[in-house]
């Protein structure tokens, strides 16, 4: 049982705590909170890899209908080129975010290692406000020295629930 | 079974709605928010008026079901269609459910982008209303093939018969269009359901409910990672899907304008049906949240500020859509193209001239009453003027597609059109079938959007603490 779940009030209690808590040496902090917390990590990779897989998808899509179209099945109607890029482009666009959406929501699973139905900190009964209006901070130590050390400055931050879980 | 609402969710601001209504009661909290709104997807008992809607709904999804056993049985010649009017109810009831759900999109993804704060509460409804309008959009094309265990030629696959579908076809641009629009949605929706699922999972009391909805949350827990990455990715999302629906509805549009047909051959149709899909998006919204507003006791989270943008909007689309009647009717008369000028002038005054004055009736000059802000949030009006809106442009669709068919440039093919029963009841059956998608979302997903509200009611409360302070 050497990892802590502290709540707090509100999301400057939580933020003055996690300053604290990186003064004191405790580095190893999950938080968990009902909304967004700006926390200066850098921005998510994930609008560039969607951009990138819209791209991708655009000029696949583009290149197999010039195939089909030009090369595997010319179909002349009229006269008209076979090569008539711009009807290509409707549905290379349409292929295109099909592809950066499904890139967006896959990545998303992916860079947040979900789905994961269970988690030691689960097992808190207070962890259930982290949902609602309750800041938690989780700090997950590998000692009984370091969790005790962050118990007692955790104290002096008045939170609204301590626990204890293992981790 | 209590008809009126119960206690986790009363309503604070009990009264009718005002203009100068905040967008949300200041008196509530987050925890308050999040408390009755998982109450309603918790409930152990359903309310009665949902049974009273849910059954109807339910025998009319039935019917649909019914029918499209009967049609794939006895073929489309069970439908009115024939020679020259070949495209019926399937095509235009087809678009008139994309326009549908499209304004559901415009609503959830267009004004998210522009940051509009009344979006914030009305957003899980409306992306609900795209989902299930989608749904009932998506079964009309393959319904309308004449062969429909043949639909997946549409898609690029290597075959035997080493055929390849025609790219240069607007017609398949459609099947695109669609197929992108529906996975995307259900992806976009989803995504955002992922915090509110884990609001509701920790909530629940019973086993069961805590495993279904603890799946349905993929394990969002609320940690930096997740909510950084989620922003970020709902972000992009909304801001691919603004395009995805203008195109859809722009392409739908160029199902018609590629046709020789007079009444359809014109470069107006793709802004003019999009927007179509703007008036009956904001028909259809204000629809589901009067009832829901008050059935659910969520008076103070949807107010009279809604009620009041939603009409002004409303109204916006009433002005555009005439304008297209209008230049519809000018640039018919300034081309100068006889067939153009004999369709246009049946369709006016000749067999289905009542069609066409309905839809100028409920489309143009009944919204203009939303120039009155009495009349804006005057709830029994506001009802029935979007009914009327939304039965206006399901004419509208019905004047495009028949009118312009009945008679094509050849006088010799000109003809008639009516519906069957047929028709009828797969219509009367895909609103039954959306109608209960949307009561299932509302009895049991969180039909507010409980993670947007919260950054919404925390501005709210800093905005108002500013002000009382000198």
């Amino acid at each position: 049982m050497n990892s802590l779940l502290a709540g707090f009030d509100s999301l400057q209690g939580l933020q003055h705590a996690l300053e604290r808590l990186r003064e004191a040496g405790l580095e190893v902090l999950d938080t968990y909170t009902p909304g967004p917390v700006r926390t200066g990590a850098s921005g998510s990779t994930l609008p560039l890899a969607m951009c990138a897989a819209g791209m991708a998808g655009f000029v696949a899509c583009f290149v197999l209908m010039t195939y089909a179209d030009v090369v595997a099945y010319p179909l002349n109607i009229g006269g008209r080129p076979a090569f008539a890029w711009p009807a290509f482009v409707p549905i290379a666009f349409e292929v295109g975010a099909l592809c950066a959406m499904v890139a967006g929501f896959l990545g998303y699973f992916l860079v947040c290692r979900l789905p994961q139905l269970y988690d030691p900190v689960d097992e808190c009964d207070s962890f259930r406000r982290a949902s609602r209006d309750g800041w938690f901070v989780a700090i997950r130590t590998g000692d009984a020295e370091a969790a005790a050390r962050a118990r007692t400055l955790l104290d002096t931050l008045q939170p609204t629930s301590v626990e204890a879980f293992a981790a | 079974m209590n008809i009126a609402a119960p206690d986790a969710t009363t309503s604070s601001m009990d009264r009718a709605p005002r203009f100068d209504d905040p967008v949300v009661d200041p008196r509530l909290t987050i925890a308050s928010m999040t408390d009755r709104i998982c109450a309603i997807a918790l409930r152990g008992q359903s309310y009665l008026w949902w049974w009273i809607a849910f059954i109807p709904c339910m025998g009319l999804t039935l019917l649909l079901f019914a029918s499209i056993a009967y049609l794939f049985y006895a073929g489309i010649g069970i439908w009115g269609i024939n020679w020259p009017v070949m495209w019926g109810f399937a095509i235009l009831s087809y678009v008139w459910w994309i326009a549908i759900a499209s304004g559901g999109t415009i609503i959830s993804a267009l004004f998210f982008l522009t940051g509009a704060e009344w979006r914030t509460s009305i957003n899980r409804i409306a992306e609900s209303m795209m989902l299930f309008g989608a749904a009932a959009a998506g079964i009309y094309p393959i319904l309308h093939l004449g062969r429909p265990w043949f639909f997946y030629w549409l898609f690029f696959y290597p075959n035997t018969m080493t055929l390849w579908a025609q790219f240069r076809s607007p017609l398949l641009w459609d099947f695109w269009a669609l197929v992108t629009y529906v996975f995307a949605s259900i992806l976009f929706w989803f995504l955002g359901l992922l915090p509110d699922f884990a609001s509701v999972r920790d909530r629940a009391m019973a086993p069961v409910k805590q495993r279904i909805y603890g799946i349905l949350a993929c394990g969002f827990r609320g940690t930096t990672r997740q909510w950084l990455h989620l922003r970020a990715a709902y972000g992009v999302m909304a801001a691919i899907m603004a395009p995805v629906v203008v195109s859809i509805h722009s392409i739908v549009g160029l199902d018609f304008a590629g046709a020789a047909t007079p009444g359809w051959h014109s470069s107006e149709f793709p802004p003019f049906f999009v927007f179509g899909a703007l008036l009956s998006g904001f028909s259809i919204v204000l629809l589901l949240i009067i009832p829901l507003r008050r059935l659910l006791g969520i008076e103070d989270m949807i107010t009279g500020r809604h009620l009041d943008v939603l009409c002004k909007l409303l109204l916006t689309s009433s002005l555009c859509v005439s304008y297209a009647y209008l230049m519809d009717a000018f640039t018919t008369f300034y081309g100068g193209d006889r067939a153009e000028r004999v369709m246009f002038t049946e369709r006016a005054l000749g067999y289905y001239r009542y069609v066409y004055w309905g839809t100028v009736l409920f489309n143009c000059l009944l919204p203009q009453v939303f120039w009155s802000r009495r009349l804006r949030l005057n709830q029994p009006v506001i009802v029935s003027i979007c009914l009327c809106a939304v039965v206006g442009m399901w004419l509208e669709r019905y004047e495009i597609v028949v009118t312009s068919l009945h008679r094509p440039n050849l006088p010799s093919a000109w003809g008639t059109y009516h519906a069957t029963f047929w028709d009828w009841s797969t219509l009367l059956g895909t609103v039954g079938m959306f109608l209960t998608g949307i009561l299932l979302a509302v009895r049991y997903l969180p039909i507010v959007s409980m993670h947007e509200m919260r950054t919404l009611i925390a501005t709210t409360a800093a905005r108002n603490a500013a002000k009382r302070a000198p």
